[in-house]
């Protein structure tokens, strides 16, 4: 177990930068989750820590030392990869013991580590098969098996579960959150999946063009997002956007106009450098917009596209300036495409994002 | 049932039947000069030999006898044995260094990065349509100046190294996953423990081409041996069939034994590598 301090982080390739100096501190036992869209640098930060990529500035800190100049093995970091990466010609036994024999660990002690890996993740009956003979959980868990003997002080995982069926995902998803409580590791956990990110982190680091957008657990994030960005990247269906204008400044709180000239009251509050007439963007969440729902605000809607997701159904609707707007609801009423109603919503419960996409205060 | 009546009509068409008597014409090209070797070997009277060369009876066996390979393996003048003992020692030690050799180079290429190494890469490739002919004269006098004629070494030495190997090795290690690498350096392995546990336990194709086309190129070698040994102490196989060859009075049956002999390894190897030796042509698909 370690903390991990990221200072001024830096990565660039000859004259490209890719990494604009990341600032972070990862807590001892901590479950991070880096997220992002691909070419983020998600995986160029995860890769850095690991030691596969030199770091061009800036300072890593693992468990108090300074680890830029560090090999993997010297800094007690252990890496599970997407493709699993078990070496084909040996088998589960010899593929979990080669970093101990590397290490040159006594036999005994190999054996006692192997055994306790295999029996943590229920591999003792595939120990002298090859990974060939595995099914692809099996190999993801041989994977985490390499990484467990080695009793490494963090555990790095590079979307460890792309290759997997959706069934098999929710499994391991739910093995590896059982192996972080009980092992209590520093964990650092790359994906491009915002399921994985909201249920295994204890914080989310959302990545973008290489900067951080925002980094808190998956309910500050949810519910608090930082700017749009965040906003439509965390939440499944993404939250809706309509644009607005600020209308009035009433005692600091803000008042929108819609396209269609509506006053939407609302909570928000003005930053310094809003004026009467900026342009501004209203998220909302799937939730939070609905046929009949109990909110003051109403919003004309016509629905373009049903999707069921058996327990629930998705509307999608087009509004005055706006498409692509998303409505959860439960069975029950039936819908067509086409019709027209409108749609409620608590002013309270939105989101608003000024011209440069940054989130206003509440 | 209209797919076997089409399978049918397509093996019974004339373009078929033609493809089919080209091929057949071909090996016999190939096959006809072995058959004469076999025949002739096995036969133990040397006026009915010339006789039979002219015509058709040289396919035709006659008498077995085995006389022709006793005289061979007794002939104190042109050791056949010593011949095969030089060869195997030449084409073992170039295909067994060479494969070290090549694939650590190869490797290096595929996988470090460092000032030069397209450029090195450019000239490797760029090395291969060089042939050994060119380089024979300016090779033959920096060995002499070493002191190295009549020797193995002199054999040995300047072959070890080859550009097709390299490039062959290098197409394969590109192809594996760089994830394994890593994967290692994440274990704790150094570079060297990486090429040889890792990399090299999973090249055993790359390895059987490569073994496969280096042994055949250096059995059949001839230029080179001929210029670097006098004598018959380092002679090789090829060499000491074209001195067989040139004795007088020629002696046709001993002369089929003897290249009998020089081709039974090849062929055995052959026979035994087979489905090796078809990947590592269609593999290659650069040098036949």
């Amino acid at each position: 177990m370690a903390p991990v301090s990221l200072r001024q982080i830096r990565k660039s390739y000859h004259e490209l930068s890719v990494i604009h100096g990341i600032d972070l501190e990862i807590a001892d036992g901590e479950f991070i989750v880096f997220v992002g869209p691909s070419g983020c640098g998600k995986s160029t930060l995860l890769r850095m820590i690991a030691g596969l990529e030199e770091i061009t500035g800036g300072d890593l800190t693992i468990d108090g030392v300074r680890a830029n100049d560090q090999s993997p093995v010297e800094r007690g970091v252990a890496m599970v990869f997407q493709s699993y990466a078990l070496y084909p010609h040996m088998t589960v036994r010899d593929n979990m013991a080669f970093g101990l024999k590397m290490a040159k660990a006594d036999r005994t002690l190999i054996a006692q580590r192997v055994a306790e890996a295999a029996r943590i993740l229920h591999l003792e009956r595939y120990l002298d098969r090859r990974p060939s003979a595995l099914s692809g959980g099996q190999r993801q868990r041989v994977a985490i098996g390499r990484a467990i003997v080695r009793h490494p002080k963090v555990f790095l995982f590079d979307e460890p579960l792309s290759n997997l069926d959706a069934a098999l995902r929710v499994n391991t998803r739910l093995e590896i959150a059982r192996l972080h409580r009980d092992l209590g590791n520093t964990m650092i956990y790359v994906t491009h999946d915002q399921v994985e990110a909201m249920t295994l982190a204890d914080r989310i680091v959302v990545l973008n063009g290489g900067r951080v957008e925002q980094v808190g657990t998956p309910a500050e994030l949810y519910e608090r997002p930082a700017n749009r960005f965040v906003a439509s990247f965390i939440g499944s269906p993404a939250m809706s956007f309509l644009p607005a204008q600020i209308a009035a400044l009433d005692g600091g709180r803000l008042t929108l106009a819609l396209a269609d000239g509506r006053p939407i009251p609302t909570h928000h509050r003005a930053s310094e450098a809003t004026r009467l007439g900026d342009p501004v963007t209203i998220g909302l969440r799937p939730e939070h917009l609905a046929p009949d729902g109990p909110g003051s605000a109403a919003l004309p809607v016509e629905i373009q596209d049903i999707e069921y997701h058996g327990d629930r159904r998705f509307l999608y609707a087009s509004a005055p300036g706006a498409n692509g707007l998303t409505m959860a609801i439960p069975g029950g009423r039936p819908f067509q495409v086409g019709d027209r109603f409108d749609a409620r919503f608590d002013p309270t419960a939105l989101h608003v994002f000024d011209g440069a996409g940054v989130a206003l205060p509440v | 049932m209209a797919p076997v009546s089409s399978r049918t009509l397509r093996l019974t068409s004339p373009a078929t039947l033609l493809t089919y008597a080209a091929m057949l014409a071909a090996a016999s090209i190939m096959l006809g000069p072995l058959v004469v070797m076999l025949v002739t070997s096995l036969k133990p009277d040397t006026l009915q030999i010339v006789q039979d060369l002219g015509g058709v009876a040289a396919f035709i066996p006659g008498p077995v006898s085995l006389e022709n390979y006793k005289r061979v393996l007794a002939d104190q003048q042109m050791p056949f044995l010593r011949f095969l003992v030089n060869t195997l020692v030449v084409v073992v030690s170039i295909v067994g260094l060479g494969i070290i050799v090549n694939s650590m180079a190869a490797y290096c290429l595929a996988r470090r990065r460092f000032r030069g190494r397209d450029l090195l890469l450019a000239v490797i490739i760029a090395l291969i349509i060089v042939p050994v002919e060119s380089l024979a004269v300016p090779l033959l006098m920096m060995v002499n100046h070493l002191g190295w004629m009549d020797s193995y070494h002199v054999q040995i030495v300047p072959f070890i190294a080859h550009p097709f190997s390299i490039f062959l090795f290098y197409q394969y290690f590109a192809k594996l996953p760089k994830d394994l690498d890593e994967a290692a350096a994440m274990d704790g392995a150094s570079v060297w423990r990486i090429y040889w546990s890792i990399i090299m336990p999973l090249s055993a194709p790359v390895i059987a081409t490569v073994a496969i086309l280096q042994g055949l190129e250096f059995w059949s070698a001839y230029l080179w041996p001929l210029m670097v040994t006098r004598g018959v102490e380092f002679r090789p196989l090829s060499v000491g069939v074209a001195q067989f060859f040139g004795q007088e009075p020629r002696q046709w049956g001993e002369v089929m034994a003897f290249a009998n002999m020089a081709s039974l390894p090849v062929i055995i190897a052959y026979l035994t590598f087979q489905r090796w030796f078809i990947q590592s042509v269609v593999g290659s698909a650069v040098k036949g």
